[in-house]
C-alpha cells in the first residue's frame, strides 16, 4: 500500500496538477499576428481579460503569464481567434500541443485582440450553433491543417465578417476569397457533421433527416470530372423546389471552392486516388490544385421523403 | 511443443501460463507501436499484416516442436546480450515518446524511470508476468473506446491516400525485436505441452487483428494529418475525446508509460542470470542499459536489423540447439507424448 501511495504523490506531482487555483485556463486566445504582434485571451476562473505585446504569435504564452502574474494553461481554450495570416501559425501552434488538434479557429480581419477587449467577439457558442444547424462545415484546428499539408495546400477557415460568420478561403499565403452562404451550407451539407439542418423551400419548411452523398471523380477527354450524386432523406411539402436548393447549395460548394481557388475540401483527392485516376498518386499539390480549377462539376441529387 | 533449457539455467525460472506470455510479448510489440512517429495509412496497415503474417508462418511451426530444448551456454549468452541491447531499445523508444509528447518535468521523468527499473528488475519475473497482464487488460479496454468514441469523426475515403506498404513491411520486422525472446519464453509456461503453442498463436492473432485495425482506425481519423510530427497514435486519441470535456490523453500517456517500464524490466530480467541475485543483477543491469540508451538516443538508432536479428533468432535458435545438441552428442531429455 505504502508503494502504491507513493507511486500516485510521484503521478500528481509530474503531472503538474498541484496549482490549478493559481493558475489561468483561458476559453478564449486571440492572436493578431501582423504587426505590432499582440495576444489577448479570456480567463474563465474570473471573467477577466488579459492582453500582451508578444514577439512572435508562439511565445503568446510566455507574455501573458508576465501580464496575468499567473502561470497560463491552455489546454482548456475552445476558440483561437486569429488576424493577420493564420497558415504559418496554426502548424506551428498545433505541433507544439499549445493548442489541442480539436481547437475551434475563427479568423477576424484585423485587431483579434482589440474585438475580445471589446467585449465584441463572437461567443464560442455561436460558432458551435452555426455547425449544428448546418449553416457552417465543422472547421477545427486539425482540419485546416490537414487541408493545408493535404490535398491542394487550400483550407477554409471560419471567419467573423461584417458581424456575421462565414466560411474563408486559406492558402500558405494568407486568407483569400469569403464564400457565399449557398456554399457554406453546401459544404455543411456534404461535412454531415450537423444536427439539425432546416431552410425554406419556395415557403416550406424542409428539414434534412439524413444525408448520402457519394463523391466520385473520373477523367474524360483528358479532362477531370468530379460528381457528387446521391439522396438527402428531408421532410418538405415542396419536393421539387428543395431538390433544387439542396443541389444549388452543393454546386456552389464545388465551384466557389474547387473550381475557382482549387481547394479541395472534400476529400476530392482520396476520391480521385480510390477511382485510380492516372498518374494522381504522384501529382503535386500545385498540379492538383490546378486541375481541380480546370476540372468540370456535376450534381445529381434526389430529395426522398 | 516441448522446449527447456538446461536445468542448471532454469533455477529460478517462472511458470508461466500462456495468456501471461502472450500478455508480454504483445504489450512489447505494443510499446513500440506507440512510440512510433510514422503516419498511419492503408498502406502502412497492409504492410504490417503482411509482415505480421510472414512472421506467424515463421514461428508457428515452433509449436510442433517436440523435443525438449536445451540452449547450450555459449547460445545463451547470445541471448542474454540480445535481451540487454532490446532492454535499451524499448527504453530508448520510451524516452523519445515522452519527448514526442512534451512531458513536463524532461529531467526528472528518465531519473524517475531509472529508480522504478531498479525496483522492477529486482522483483520476480512471476511478478512481471502478472502486472503484463493487468497492463494488456486496461490498454484492452482502454482501445474498445477508440472506435466508439471517433465514430463520427471518421473519413473512410482516406483509406485511399497513398502510403509505402513496402516501408512498413521492413518497419514491421525492425519493431519485432521481442520475437527473439520466444524460445526461451516458451520454457517458462506451464505445462509446455499444453500451453506454448497457445500463447504462440495469441501472439500471432493478437499481432495481425489489433495493431493493423487500430492502424486502419488511426488513417479514417486522422485522415490528411500524414505531415504531423509525433506520435499517430496520441494524435488519434486527441481527435477522439470521449466528449469535450473529458480527455484521454493523460491516461495513455501514463498507461504507455507504464508498459515501457515493463517491457525494459522483461527484457532486463531475460538479460540476467537465473542464479544471480537480484538486487545486484539490477544494480549492474540497470545502468548498462541505461549506458546503451544513452548510446542509442544519441545516435538516433531505430532498429535496423534488430527485427531481422531476433526474427532470426526466434525461429532458429530452437533448431539450432537440436541440432548442436545433436552434433555435440548432447542427449535429450526424455521425452512425454502430449
Amino acid at each position: 500500500m505504502k508503494r502504491i501511495l507513493i507511486c500516485m504523490l510521484c503521478a500528481l506531482l509530474l503531472t503538474g496538477c498541484t496549482d490549478v487555483r493559481t493558475r489561468r485556463s483561458p476559453d478564449v486566445l486571440a492572436l493578431d499576428t501582423a504587426e505590432p504582434t499582440r495576444a489577448a485571451m479570456h480567463a474563465t476562473q474570473n471573467d477577466e481579460i488579459i492582453s500582451a505585446g508578444v514577439m512572435h504569435p508562439l511565445l503568446f504564452r510566455e507574455a501573458l503569464e508576465n501580464a496575468a502574474g499567473a502561470e497560463i494553461s491552455p489546454g482548456h481554450l475552445s476558440l483561437l481567434m486569429v488576424s493577420g495570416n493564420p497558415a504559418p501559425v496554426l502548424p506551428e501552434l498545433l505541433q507544439s500541443q499549445e493548442i489541442a488538434p480539436t481547437c475551434k479557429v475563427l479568423y477576424v480581419p484585423d485587431g483579434a485582440c482589440t474585438l475580445l477587449e471589446s467585449g465584441n467577439a463572437p461567443e464560442t457558442g455561436q460558432l458551435d450553433a452555426a455547425v449544428s444547424t448546418g449553416m457552417l462545415p465543422l472547421r477545427t484546428a486539425d482540419l485546416i491543417y490537414g487541408d493545408l499539408c493535404g490535398g491542394s495546400g487550400v483550407s477554409a477557415v471560419p471567419a467573423w465578417l461584417h458581424e456575421r460568420l462565414t466560411l474563408m478561403l486559406l492558402d500558405a499565403d494568407g486568407v483569400q476569397s469569403a464564400l457565399s452562404e449557398n456554399a457554406c451550407r453546401g459544404l455543411a451539407l456534404l461535412g454531415g457533421r450537423f444536427e439539425t439542418f432546416s431552410f425554406d423551400a419556395d415557403g416550406a419548411p424542409c428539414t434534412v433527416r439524413s444525408v448520402s452523398l457519394r463523391i466520385s471523380a473520373a477523367v474524360a477527354h483528358d479532362q477531370l470530372c468530379i460528381s457528387v450524386c446521391g439522396s438527402v432523406r428531408a421532410e418538405t411539402a415542396h419536393r421539387p423546389a428543395a431538390e433544387l436548393l439542396l443541389s444549388e447549395m452543393v454546386s456552389s460548394a464545388l465551384t466557389e471552392t474547387a473550381q475557382a481557388a482549387g481547394a479541395d475540401l472534400l476529400f476530392l483527392y482520396e476520391a480521385a486516388c480510390k477511382s485510380r485516376l492516372p498518374g494522381i498518386r504522384s501529382c503535386s499539390q500545385s498540379q492538383w490544385r490546378s486541375m481541380l480549377m480546370t476540372a468540370a462539376y456535376q450534381t445529381d441529387l434526389r430529395v426522398t421523403a | 511443443m516441448r522446449c527447456t533449457v538446461q536445468k542448471s539455467n532454469t533455477r529460478r525460472a517462472p511458470a508461466w501460463s500462456a495468456l501471461q506470455t502472450a500478455a508480454i510479448l504483445l504489450l512489447c510489440r505494443l510499446t513500440v507501436f506507440f512510440c512510433c512517429p510514422a503516419p498511419y495509412t492503408a498502406a502502412y496497415a497492409m504492410g504490417m499484416l503482411a509482415a505480421v503474417l510472414l512472421q506467424a508462418a515463421l514461428l508457428l511451426p515452433l509449436a510442433k516442436l517436440r523435443h525438449r530444448l536445451q540452449i547450450p551456454a555459449p547460445m545463451l549468452w547470445i541471448y542474454r546480450g540480445f535481451a540487454l541491447f532490446l532492454a535499451a531499445y524499448y527504453a530508448a523508444s520510451g524516452l523519445r515518446l515522452m519527448h514526442m509528447l512534451h512531458c513536463p518535468s524532461p529531467h526528472l521523468l528518465p531519473a524517475l524511470f531509472l529508480l522504478t527499473l531498479l525496483y522492477t528488475v529486482s522483483r520476480t519475473q512471476a511478478a512481471t508476468a502478472r502486472t503484463a497482464v493487468l497492463l494488456l487488460v486496461i490498454t484492452a479496454a482502454a482501445m474498445l473506446l477508440l472506435p466508439v468514441s471517433g465514430f463520427r469523426a471518421a473519413h473512410a475515403v482516406s483509406l485511399y491516400l497513398p502510403g509505402n506498404a513496402r516501408a512498413a513491411f521492413f518497419r514491421e520486422f525492425r519493431h519485432s525485436g521481442e520475437l527473439a525472446l520466444l524460445p526461451v519464453l516458451l520454457t517458462h509456461a506451464k505445462p509446455q505441452e499444453q500451453y506454448a503453442p497457445h500463447a504462440l498463436t495469441a501472439v500471432c492473432i493478437g499481432r495481425a487483428a489489433v495493431l493493423p485495425l487500430t492502424v486502419l482506425l488511426g488513417t479514417v481519423q486522422n485522415g490528411r494529418l500524414t505531415a504531423w510530427e509525433g506520435s499517430p497514435f496520441f494524435l488519434l486519441l486527441a481527435r477522439t475525446p470521449l466528449s469535450d470535456a473529458v480527455r484521454t490523453d493523460g491516461f495513455w500517456l501514463l498507461l504507455a508509460a507504464g508498459c515501457a517500464v515493463l517491457c525494459v524490466t522483461f527484457a532486463l530480467q531475460q538479460a540476467i542470470p537465473p542464479r544471480a541475485r537480484p538486487v545486484r543483477a539490477a544494480l549492474l543491469a540497470v545502468p548498462a542499459c541505461a549506458g546503451l540508451t544513452l548510446l542509442l538516443s544519441r545516435t538516433g538508432y531505430d532498429g535496423t536489423g534488430l527485427g531481422i536479428a531476433a526474427l532470426l533468432l526466434g525461429a532458429a535458435l530452437p533448431y539450432a540447439c537440436l541440432l548442436y545438441n545433436k552434433i555435440k552428442g548432447i542427449a535429450a531429455m526424455p521425452r512425454k507424448e502430449v
